[in-house]
């Protein structure tokens, strides 16, 4: 009988050993997810936000059926790089992370950047992933169907511009209807960092 | 003979004069997507609704809104655009606009295509609009 006890309770306690192992791993692979780190399709291969530690980093999220919010975006931040020097525009890259995967394609994506500056690089990723990685960070997109329209769905999505230093801290949000010489005060502000 | 063609130019002109169409533009943009904007000013002491834009230049036109709440842009279509009784609409960048689809060929910097603008109960308007790029 005392045999049986001691035999179930090993049991019991092996199987709460690894119940809590198991938990323990499951966490610790949430709390090591970087989004930072997190490999994309890019007009220079495979790439993650990461990668680009050194420059100063500006962040996009946009699509390419948006007619007007994101290339607003897109040429506002062309004129800002045009206005610094060669040697500050070496310092700078903008990602525009493609939030409708399902329609845009990189080949599409780097085409259609192709329009505007030179250092803004598509990055492109499986749905998931652009999910995943959109939610580590802190930016909303959501998919919704529009049955009036022949574009079948739009994407609506968050508008700011992410500024992150050459250490790939994340400095601040820089909000839609920003003029490009208020993104080369920011701009310039960063490359006065040590 | 005479009074009657005054009386002729004298209608036209009523029709025309009842919706002014100005800065009509086509944002030229890479893809095959894009939006025009337009300002319409009702002169008339009724609403005027605009209700589809056509043309041939694109396979769709559509009329939309864009909605930024909280740093969030939404985009809409639109049934109609009403214009109230003598006053303006502008159809311009972040708010209403007319979508455009599949664009059947590049469009030329500087060209003028043609848009039909169908209101209710008014003939067509046929305007043309120019394709710029905007500075920003």
């Amino acid at each position: 009988m005392k045999t049986k006890t001691l035999f179930l309770n090993v049991l019991f306690a092996t199987f709460l050993a690894f119940a809590l192992y198991y938990s323990y791993q499951k966490g610790e692979e949430k709390r090591s997810y970087n989004p930072y780190q997190v490999q994309f399709e890019t007009s220079l291969g495979k790439k993650s936000i990461a990668d680009f530690q050194g420059k100063t980093v500006l962040i996009y999220f946009g699509f390419l059926s948006c007619p007007d919010v994101c290339p607003t975006t897109l040429q506002t931040v062309t004129s800002a790089f045009k206005k610094l020097s060669i040697e500050e525009q070496n310092k700078v890259v903008m990602l525009f992370i493609d939030l409708d995967p399902e329609r845009d394609k990189l080949e599409n994506l780097k085409n259609y950047l192709s329009n505007f500056h030179s250092n803004i690089i598509p990055f492109s990723a499986d749905l998931k992933t652009v999910k995943e990685v959109t939610k580590a960070i802190g930016i909303f997109f959501e998919k919704v169907p529009l049955k009036e329209s022949k574009m079948g769905y739009t994407i609506d999505h968050s508008t700011g511009l992410l500024l992150l230093s050459k250490t790939g801290e994340l400095i601040t949000n820089i909000n839609h209807g920003a003029t490009s010489a208020e993104i080369v005060a920011y701009l310039k502000d960063e490359f006065k960092k040590p | 003979m005479k009074y009657f063609l005054l009386l002729t130019l004298f209608v036209q002109s009523t029709i025309a004069n009842e919706i002014d169409v100005s800065n009509a533009s086509i944002r030229l943009l890479p893809g095959t997507t894009t939006a025009a904007f337009l300002t319409l000013e009702n002169k008339t002491d009724k609403e005027i609704v605009l209700e589809k834009v056509s043309g041939d230049f694109a396979e769709t036109f559509e009329l939309h809104d864009m909605v930024m709440e909280a740093g969030r842009m939404q985009m809409r279509p639109l049934q109609s655009i009403i214009i109230a009784a003598k006053s303006k609409v502008d159809l311009k960048h972040g708010g209403k606009h007319i979508m455009i689809f599949n664009i059947k060929k590049p469009l030329t910097e500087k060209q003028e295509y043609p848009l039909n603008l169908h209101f209710k109960n008014l003939p067509i308007k046929k305007i043309k609009a120019q394709a710029i790029k905007p500075v920003f």
